[in-house]
């Protein structure tokens, strides 16, 4: 088992100080490690860490133990007939579904980069671009086993153990370590998307647009340039998208020996397992961000002038409509060595203005946000602590180069509040600790029940110290 | 725990009714800072510190219109400033004092080393001489040895000293001062990059003339400044490498010049 002292960070690579990162390599050994490292804990804590996706310090614990979860990939149980897989907690969504793309069965939700862990996905309840249709991905766990320090659980949604269970979802990691999860799939019969994409000039006719045509995809996702300002405010891109079935793919016609014209009919292609992986890299972390203001808003420019003026609909492959970006390495290097914060909110469908002031704030503000991601979110799986809740989700990047980045997003956090909205934690870097408890009003739920798995407070995150959590 | 814009949330001052000090805690009290421990070794020099702190965000809280960083929902709560005793000529002490702030705080997310003494330049009263050797280099040293064992066990953490442009290029008139000041500069320098590599920042801060308890019966020298324009440059740093901090920043150009005058010209400047 490899043990070292490591500088770690969240994606958004802000700094950080320095954990002992443990790299067990069997469930055998997480198990030994565990207890080796627990009497430290007492002092200095202990987390899992995924693929350390999420932006801020969720994964990390100065002083403490880290357990990298990432290089267990096991696939534990498959029932392909009926749609249910079983994996060790440290598989990746890119490899479980370089895997199960050409079975014909896709994960029924993923977030938008595929370099995450189960695990992860797990411990921040995570959400995809069907929000809307089928919720988050807890919703999607039929059992887990959890190691706690006061023991090992199978948990499920819905029998005696439902507490624990959802206290994990979305539970950052702090009621335990997560070794397996359980999950259904989601059929599919291509590897490709049948994606719509239109434009919309300004915020009123985006939300319009949305509320109007969502049901109608199980996929839907808005790009905004935050760069517009006035009556173009919002003015956006909007992407919403099928799986393509066997009738939508193009038939492949090819000339059989015969003579006659012979169909092929199979909607996979081995390309979608190549895209999956194929990238390139930022190598380098340039000084300063490269990203200003003139960089960004001509690529801001460029982007929405490209897309097509009325709406279209054509195929596109999963890994190109799912994860763009991770087709660029290391993207988050171009933020320069300070990093970037991603901020992400859901404000309650009718809180429109409150959605519409952020907005102005930010464009006004010029934080020098290339796009905004804007989501419709639909009900909640249930976690006490899982992020989402029924209403519009924006999420936007912002670099640090601005001095006055804490005080206009401390600015937003109090409208979000005011509108009884929440921020994401596993994106967060800088929430005041006193807004959590308002936000997240399970919390002293949640508490008591962590503190049941977890009675002498072993389990701690940079996260859960800053905000006050445990 | 520090948040990603630098902003911590527990500080550890030493010497802590230092008038930078208290400027420097009150910005940071309007920041994340939710618990402050202030040591020293006069009690009521403690407590007066501590109300006056407290009482910089409470008119917020009865303002109609909150200041900008502290606002809405969030006035109602108060951070906790703790004191605790500490002095700096005592050296062997130093361990357990600094062991118990961190005990009582937990994590600590900045220690402000804040204490000095400017002492009356009488070259016939070694004892007086070397008081402030002991209390600006000697006693520097030996808690930042402590502090940096401290902030490496919990993983890192950032550390400001106030040194002083006095120590940039000493004059005859405040020769004791100054060399003490030198001496902790280029020590902390050293230090800055040994420690780099536990997760721990150090800055160094040499400010000008500034108008505190320290320099009151000092007749103020050009480019004086306050308390509350050192606090800005710090709580600017803090989060970020840069290692030593102007105030103001002009008088960097100034003490560049100074540093590269031959002696027969800088012996006779009226400074
Ligand atoms: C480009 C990009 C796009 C993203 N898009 C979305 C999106 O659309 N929707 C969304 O919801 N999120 C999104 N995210 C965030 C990301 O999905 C989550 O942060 C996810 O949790 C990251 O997984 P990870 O394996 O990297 O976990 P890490 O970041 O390493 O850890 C995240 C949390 O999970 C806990 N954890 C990890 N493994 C385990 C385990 N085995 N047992 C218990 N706890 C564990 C950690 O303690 C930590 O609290 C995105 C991130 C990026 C970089
Ligand atoms: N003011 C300036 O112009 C200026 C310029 C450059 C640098 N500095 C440096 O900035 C720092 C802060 O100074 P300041 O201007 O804020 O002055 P200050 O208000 O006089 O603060 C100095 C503090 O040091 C404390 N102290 C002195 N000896 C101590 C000891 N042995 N043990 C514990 N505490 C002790 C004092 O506490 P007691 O009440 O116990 O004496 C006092 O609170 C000092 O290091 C100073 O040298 C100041």
């Amino acid at each position: 088992m490899k043990e070292q002292m490591q500088k770690l960070s969240g994606w958004g690579r802000t700094p950080t100080a320095m954990s002992n990162v443990v790299t067990p390599e069997s469930p055998e050994e997480l198990r030994s490690a565990l207890r080796h490292f627990a009497p430290g804990a007492l002092r200095s804590g202990m987390i899992a860490r995924g693929l350390g996706r999420s932006y801020g310090d969720a994964a990390q614990c100065s002083g403490g133990t880290v357990f990298d979860m990432s290089g267990q990939e096991v696939l534990l149980r498959e029932d392909l007939e009926s749609g249910v897989i079983s994996v060790s907690s440290g598989m990746s969504i890119n490899s479980l579904l370089t895997y199960l793309i050409p079975k014909g069965w896709f994960l029924p939700v993923t977030p938008g980069t595929s370099f995450v862990t189960l695990g992860g996905a797990l411990a921040c309840d995570v959400h995809g671009k069907n929000h809307h249709q089928d919720g988050s991905i807890g919703s999607h766990v039929r059992e887990f086993k959890l190691l706690t320090p006061s023991g090992i659980v199978n948990a499920k949604p819905s029998d005696d153990t439902s507490e624990i269970f959802w206290a994990t979802v979305g539970g950052l990691g702090l009621t335990g370590i997560v070794e397996q999860v359980e999950l259904s799939l989601l059929p599919i019969e291509s590897d490709q998307m049948l994606v719509t994409t239109q434009r919309a000039q300004n915020l009123d006719e985006l939300i319009e647009l949305m509320s109007s045509t969502d049901n109608l995809y199980r996929y839907s996702v808005a790009w905004i340039d935050c760069l517009a300002t006035g009556g173009a405010l919002g003015r956006s891109v909007l992407t919403q998208a099928n799986h393509a079935t066997s009738s939508d793919m193009p038939r492949k016609t090819t000339r059989g020996v015969s003579g006659l014209l012979h169909q092929s009919i199979s909607g996979f292609r081995n390309s979608t397992s190549k895209q999956l992986r194929t990238r390139i890299s930022i190598p380098v972390t340039p000084p300063v961000s490269t990203l200003n203001r003139l960089s960004v808003s001509a690529f801001n420019e460029v982007w929405y002038r490209k897309s097509p003026a009325k709406s279209c609909t054509e195929l596109s492959p999963i890994p190109k409509f799912f994860y763009p970006l991770d087709a660029i390495g290391h993207w988050n290097r171009l933020y320069g060595k300070n990093g970037f914060i991603q901020y992400q909110f859901v404000v309650p469908f009718g809180c429109e203005p409150e959605l519409r002031s952020i907005l102005e704030i930010l464009s006004s503000s010029r934080l020098s946000s290339f796009l905004a991601v804007l989501k419709r979110f639909g009900l909640p799986s249930g976690g006490y602590l899982s992020f989402p809740t029924p209403g519009w989700t924006l999420a936007v990047d912002i670099g640090l180069a601005n001095p006055r980045v804490g005080s206009i997003l401390d600015q937003l956090d109090e409208i979000v509040v005011g509108a009884k909205g929440r921020v994401y934690l596993a994106k967060d870097s800088r929430l005041d600790p006193r807004h959590v408890e308002r936000m997240y009003p399970e919390l002293e739920k949640w508490r008591a029940i962590r503190d049941r798995l977890d009675p002498k407070r072993l389990m701690a995150s940079d996260l859960s110290r800053r905000l006050e959590l445990i | 725990m520090k948040n990603s814009l630098g902003q911590p949330q527990s500080v550890l001052v030493l010497g802590g009714s230092s008038d930078i000090a208290k400027a420097t805690v009150k910005r940071l009290i309007a920041q994340r800072c939710r618990r402050v421990l202030l040591a020293g070794r006069r009690q009521d020099e403690l407590d007066s510190a501590a109300n006056e702190i407290l009482s910089s965000i409470v008119p917020t809280l009865n303002a109609s219109s909150p200041a900008p960083e502290i606002s809405g929902s969030l006035t109602n709560s108060i951070p906790e400033v703790f004191t605790g005793y500490f002095d700096a000529f005592d050296r062997k002490n130093h361990h357990n004092m600094i062991e118990e702030c961190f005990s009582k705080l937990g994590q600590i997310d900045l220690v402000v080393i804040a204490f000095g003494l400017l002492g009356d330049e009488n070259l016939d009263d070694p004892s007086s001489v070397l008081n402030v050797i002991d209390t600006n280099y000697s006693g520097v040293v030996s808690c930042l040895l402590q502090v940096a064992h401290q902030l490496k066990t919990q993983g890192g953490g950032e550390i400001v000293v106030l040194s002083s442009v006095a120590g940039v290029r000493v004059r005859e008139s405040n020769l004791v001062y100054g060399s003490s000041k030198a001496a902790i500069d280029s020590f902390c320098q050293g230090f800055a990059e040994k420690i780099e590599g536990d997760g721990i920042r150090l800055h160094i801060v040499r400010p000008g003339f500034i108008h505190t308890k320290m320099t009151r019966a000092m007749k103020p020298s050009p480019l004086s400044r306050q308390p509350e324009d050192v606090a800005n440059a710090i709580v600017q740093t803090l989060g970020t490498d840069k290692v030593i901090i102007w105030v103001p920043p002009a008088i960097r150009l100034v003490f560049m010049i100074l540093q590269a005058l031959p002696r027969s010209i800088f012996r006779k400047l009226p400074i």
